[in-house]
């Protein structure tokens, strides 16, 4: 199968925090859940991988395009958010709709009114009278309504009810089925159990782990250990 | 590059940059506060990079699928035309003092500036 996402030797220096060689893909149709601790450097590994930050080296290729040369078309087959809505706190969100939809050659108005309804949103509020379950749901929207070939989320369930999480992870399956592939960050170990295909598992800047679900859990089980059980042992080793 | 500039007018510019544009009428007052327009053109800009930062405007702008260089582009555009407007309005009052009203009481005993060509620099 294509690689939708090909990360190579991804290195970011900071004075406190290295991101060390993170290499790793994301194939087609494929569920990728990122998991580490906080600080680990999950949001720096995305951030790296859409160039919002410039990385010390490595490099990103997105359906076998280079990053840095074509970034205007493969941003716009790819759906990102950043967890909750930071941004326009004063402006009501049918016009950040408006004005966000004209970027997108793909935008899907009838998509995005199913999410509405779906998430319940009210359009005429801003996001400062949102709850933050819902400034989350709101990001969402917008990365969902173009029809991306690949979603990057950064966090997308956390703030959310349990009702909700388990909305969007259904509504992850359901656009894996369309040839959607997701790489999306959590903390959250149940959401891995409950939809990703592979696991990518990051700590202290490097990965430690990459491979599918079944091979993580083989590798590092022992005894009748659950993934979340796994993960906090792993973790736990690092530090002792 | 259109959507961005349309988007840098639409949603991210402060109000206060669209109508301290209109302090360009203070060219029609004799003496020194002619001067005074630019200042309050100048200050609608401050408030507009006042309200990117209040809002959050980069962290939106990174959403989009533009580059880097292009947001900081449109922001450049955007100041460019305000300026540009400011300063027509300005020209028109100037044009406008040099010919219709140049015998005007006001106008004539003026000491300190007054609107000529040198004033539009």
């Amino acid at each position: 199968m294509m690689n939708a996402i090909e990360i190579k030797n991804i290195t970011k220096e900071y004075k406190t925090f290295k991101l060390d060689n993170v290499s790793f893909n994301v194939e087609e149709g494929h569920i990728v859940g990122f998991i580490g601790r906080n600080g680990a450097g999950k949001t720096t590994t995305i951030k790296s991988i859409l160039n919002i930050v410039k990385a010390n080296s490595g490099n990103v290729k997105f359906f076998n395009l280079e990053l840095k040369d074509h970034e205007n078309i493969i941003k716009n087959q790819i759906g990102y958010s950043n967890g909750t809505t930071n941004y326009y706190p004063r402006k009501k969100l049918i016009d950040i709709i408006n004005v966000t939809k004209t970027f997108y050659e793909n935008w899907d108005d009838r998509i995005m009114n199913e999410y509405k309804d779906l998430f319940q949103l009210d359009l005429s509020k801003t996001p400062s009278e949102l709850s933050e379950g819902m400034k989350v749901k709101f990001n969402l929207l917008l990365a969902l309504s173009h029809h991306a070939k690949v979603l990057i989320l950064d966090e997308p369930t956390s703030g959310l009810d349990p009702f909700s999480r388990d909305e969007i992870l259904e509504v992850f399956i359901e656009l894996k089925k369309r040839g959607t592939a997701i790489l999306f960050s959590t903390h959250i170990t149940s959401d891995l159990e409950k939809c990703a295909d592979d696991i990518v598992y990051i700590s202290g800047g490097k990965i430690v782990s990459s491979c599918s679900k079944e091979d993580f859990i083989k590798k590092h089980k022992s005894n009748n250990e659950t993934l979340e059980n796994i993960i906090l042992r792993l973790e736990r080793e690092k530090h002792d | 590059m259109i959507n961005l500039i349309r988007k840098e007018f639409k949603l991210s510019a402060h109000i206060l940059s669209y109508l301290f544009i209109s302090f360009g009428l203070m060219t029609f007052i004799p003496g020194y506060p002619i001067l005074v327009g630019v200042f309050f053109s100048c200050l609608g800009i401050f408030q507009s990079f006042q309200s990117y930062r209040e809002s959050n405007d980069i962290a939106y702008s990174i959403l989009l699928p533009v580059t880097k260089k292009d947001i900081v582009k449109a922001k450049f555009i955007f100041v460019c035309t305000i300026e540009l407007l400011t300063f027509l309005l300005m020209l028109m009052i100037t044009i406008i003092r040099m010919t219709l009203l140049k015998d005007v009481d006001a106008y004539v005993n003026n000491p300190l500036l007054t609107a000529n060509l040198v004033f539009l620099g």
